[in-house]
């Protein structure tokens, strides 16, 4: 393995705990998934379930931010965006699609109990499911979704896919063909945006995975992400205690979101790295014949890997820029402001786009084995791009940056 | 779906440089892409989970079309169809299916070349009749690649001392030890055309393209690799040690084999540029239909200026491409007009060809996946396949790299290893005991 630091970014404000985490995980990871994936490929049963398992569970990421007194760490004050980045890079330096799912399950913490904006009551009922046994909880989230669907509420010009009805005992939700963000097939807890009957302001309700009435389809094929089998869902008429409303108001999803768009840049630096150290061995090794000239000192390729490199150091900048904005609400009006959520939106556009380009031009350095499985490199080109492509179209994204920016509010 | 494909208007032109047969030809193939391969490609692609029994199955009903055999000599039986042109139009219909269909096809293709330009009798005579049988499946494999040096096979810097695999010449019969990697069809075909060198000092004039068949003594398969894109176009390598086949069995002899070689080259080139496009042309189809169905804001989001937008790059980006690769193969075919096919110019024009479509198919796909957002990676919607093998199209024949430096042949002496003081004393003080 080679070193990393070799891309700065800013160690110093992170806390030796969090230097400790991410040292932790990184041996966690070389260990249980890069150590084991020749063997195993993508095997959800054998390779991912169990790392997802050791991740959330064993170290313990998802007792993150839950208050000390409901069993968790309390480590939620806002700077522990920089934790997130930290250990998001290195699991997703090992596989992109756990990665994703303990963003998932961090950007929920962080929305529910966050220094300062939690949620006492969502904390009392969530945080024992998340803290008391080894169990591990996969989260997953059903945002509005891009395009109309007949009889679907509309929503800034999007649908929602649940709509929620008040009634005495609580809430009732329906939703046909829902497509959650991840693991509709194994999520324990799903976080929908809902409409609410007869009013405009949706809401975020929780909904337990094995509630009456959700009934979840058989598991889609996709081109990456092999940990989050994923599956559409029917909500026939399931109800829930009105507590299970977390929040109403659109800075709570946007508080929800900058946190998840943290961890899934971070993760993708993660991948970045992953691809440098696969191109940086091929590099020393890969002699071109002729002169005996060493991969990497050929001009051409040099300068291709030199373009990876800068790519890959500017991205690390950019994720842990990110976590700073997050870690100072004073000066940057805090994540759910809309200044913050369109910050994080740029960054991770911005990043999943740079890993496009970065991961197809070490694809082309190393020609067959680019795309050979045997070299790792082709499961992180599927896996970014899977990512890309449910963070929507980058243009539909340059209409939120317009928004902020132009205050183009009705584009 | 909507068909957009090469016969609307603006592609007439290329049609009219095809002849009638051809273009019939043609014809039946989209035909039988629409109908055969179209519905069952995601299983087709799948089908490495079920001993490819889907792809066969497409194989199979490929064969009385008799593209199998179709670029023989009629002399022996085939259709003579050697056209560059006709063949990257075929690929690039094919393509718009399957690219493995076609990757599977050209393998037989590329084998039996050098033995049909050079009228090498004994090679057709034994091996044609088995890809003219209209009720098998047979195909070949041109052996290039070897699993030291990549593409240095094909590097024309490096042409004879790049092939590591070695042919000797014992009692009337050529003698083969070495190993080969990265073949399509590797441990599948009849007939392997197999790059040798018999002798590194003499340069060009030492390659030799030997061919032997699939059962031949002292032949070993590695198994199929495990690839990210075109899954069922089986790929691996393989293994001889003194592999012993017929003297004639040469395709022709000192430096005319590595000509051959450098045909072949060119050829594949080509066709993959046109294969890349076919592929682009899928997720097109794909992706307009796609955006006629989905509504946003009270419109199918195609009529959105944004999505339009996106919509008009895609199309342009296939359009540049297909003009790129039929001008490039129009040329192949008339060597009397722009000079032989083996010249610099011509690996440079077929090496922009390749270079080219790549890119644009791999944008083209890349931009359709993001238009779809979450519906793009997932299987039901074909894009993600054709994203994956539009990027294997790339990285083969020689890679991105490596044809960007034969393009750049087509306009001044390149070479990589030209003299350079300065190289070799950073050489000499960097080796032990320097």
């Amino acid at each position: 393995m080679y070193d990393l630091d070799l891309f700065p970014y800013p160690k110093n404000r992170l806390q030796s705990t969090d230097v400790d985490l991410a040292s932790s995980l990184r041996g966690l990871v070389e260990k249980e998934i890069i150590g084991k994936r020749m063997e195993l490929g993508e095997d959800y049963e054998q390779l991912l379930k169990p790392s997802l398992e050791r991740i959330l569970s064993g170290i313990g990421l998802q007792k993150m931010f839950w208050p000390e007194r409901f069993g968790g760490e309390e480590h939620n004050r806002p700077a522990a965006s920089y934790t997130v980045a930290a250990a998001l890079e290195q699991i997703g330096r090992a596989d992109l699609g756990v990665a994703d799912l303990v963003a998932h399950n961090l950007a929920l913490q962080a929305a529910l109990a966050l220094e300062g904006v939690g949620q006492e009551e969502a904390c009392s009922r969530l945080a024992p499911l998340f803290c008391e046994g080894d169990r591990p909880v996969i989260v997953s989230f059903i945002l509005p979704a891009y395009g109309e669907e007949e009889g679907a509420p509309e929503w800034r010009g999007r649908h929602l896919q649940v709509e929620a009805k008040a009634g005495p005992d609580g809430w009732v939700l329906d939703g046909r063909d829902v497509r959650p963000t991840c693991c509709g097939t194994d999520a324990h807890l799903f976080g929908a945006w809902c409409a609410v009957a007869g009013e405009e302001e949706p809401a975020f309700i929780l909904v337990p995975g094995d509630a009456a009435g959700l009934v979840r389809g058989p598991e889609f094929k996709k081109t990456g992400l092999a940990a989050s089998r994923n599956a559409l869902l029917e909500f026939k008429r399931v109800e829930v205690p009105a507590a299970a409303c977390a929040w109403r108001g659109e800075e709570g999803l946007r508080q929800l979101l900058s946190w998840y768009y943290l961890g899934l840049a971070a993760a993708g630096v993660g991948g970045l790295l992953a691809g440098y150290e696969i191109i940086r061995e091929w590099g020393d090794n890969r002699v071109i014949k002729g002169r005996g000239q060493v991969f990497k000192e050929n001009p051409l390729t040099g300068a291709l890997m030199g373009e990876i490199a800068q790519e890959t150091a500017m991205d690390r900048f950019l994720a842990y820029d990110l976590a700073g904005v997050l870690a100072e609400p004073e000066t940057y009006g805090g994540a759910g402001s809309e200044g913050a959520h369109t910050a994080a939106l740029m960054i991770v556009h911005h990043i999943y786009a740079s890993a496009e380009k970065v991961v197809h031009r070490t694809m082309e350095l190393m020609a067959s084995a680019g795309y050979a499985k045997e070299w790792q490199l082709e499961r992180y080109w599927r896996d970014l791009k899977t990512i890309q492509c449910y963070l929507g179209a980058h243009e539909l994204a340059k209409h939120a940056f317009s928004r902020w920016f132009y205050q183009a509010g009705k584009i | 779906m909507e068909q957009v494909s090469i016969e609307k208007k603006g592609n007439r032109f290329i049609r009219s440089l095809l002849s009638t047969a051809d273009e019939l030809l043609l014809d039946s193939v989209r035909e039988f892409v629409d109908s055969e391969v179209m519905p069952v490609r995601r299983e087709m692609d799948a089908s490495t989970r079920s001993g490819y029994e889907e792809f066969e199955v497409v194989q199979r009903k490929l064969l009385p079309l008799g593209l199998q055999g179709g670029f023989l000599p009629e002399e022996f039986g085939g259709m003579g169809m050697t056209s560059a042109l006709t063949t990257s139009l075929l690929a690039e219909e094919i393509g718009r299916g399957d690219a493995s269909l076609f990757r599977v096809l050209a393998g037989g293709l590329l084998a039996m070349r050098p033995a049909v330009t050079a009228g090498n009798r004994a090679v057709l005579e034994y091996f044609v009749p088995f890809f003219l049988r209209e009720d098998e499946v047979y195909t070949g494999c041109f052996a290039l690649s070897e699993p030291a040096g990549g593409s240095d096979a094909e590097n024309p810097d490096v042409m004879g001392r790049g092939i590591g695999t070695r042919a000797k010449l014992e009692s009337g019969q050529w003698v083969l030890d070495g190993a080969k990697a990265w073949l399509t069809n590797a441990g599948l075909a009849g007939v392997y055309c197999v790059a040798c060198n018999t002798d590194p000092d003499r340069g060009e004039e030492g390659v030799a393209l030997i061919y032997l068949g699939g059962q031949a003594d002292g032949l070993r398969f590695s198994g199929f690799e495990e690839m990210g894109g075109l899954r069922a176009g089986r790929m691996g390598g393989l293994e001889m040690k003194g592999v012993r086949v017929p003297a004639e069995y040469r395709a022709a002899g000192p430096e005319q084999d590595a000509e051959l070689l450098r045909d072949n080259c060119v050829f594949a080139r080509i066709f993959t540029g046109a294969l890349a496009v076919g592929a682009a042309q899928g997720a097109f189809d794909e992706v307009l239909a796609f955006s006629s169905d989905r509504i946003a804001a009270g419109k199918p989001i195609r009529q959105h200026t944004v999505c339009a937008a996106i919509l008009a790059d895609i199309a342009m980006g296939i359009q540049a491409a297909r003009d790129n690769y039929v001008n490039a193969a129009y040329i192949y075919d008339h060597p009397d007009t722009y000079g032989e096919n083996t010249s610099r110019h011509m690996l440079s024009r077929a090496s922009m060809a390749k270079v080219f479509c790549c890119e644009a198919a791999v944008n083209v796909t890349n931009r359709a996946m993001e238009l779809m957002g979450s519906y793009g990676y997932v299987s039901d919607y074909h894009i993600e396949k054709y994203w994956r093998d539009v990027k294997l199209l790339q990285l083969s024949e020689g890679g991105a790299q490596l044809a960007r430096l034969d393009a750049a042949r087509g306009y001044y002496d390149y070479d990589q290893f030209h003299d350079n003081e300065l190289y070799e004393r950073m050489r000499s003080s960097a080796e032990p005991g320097a």
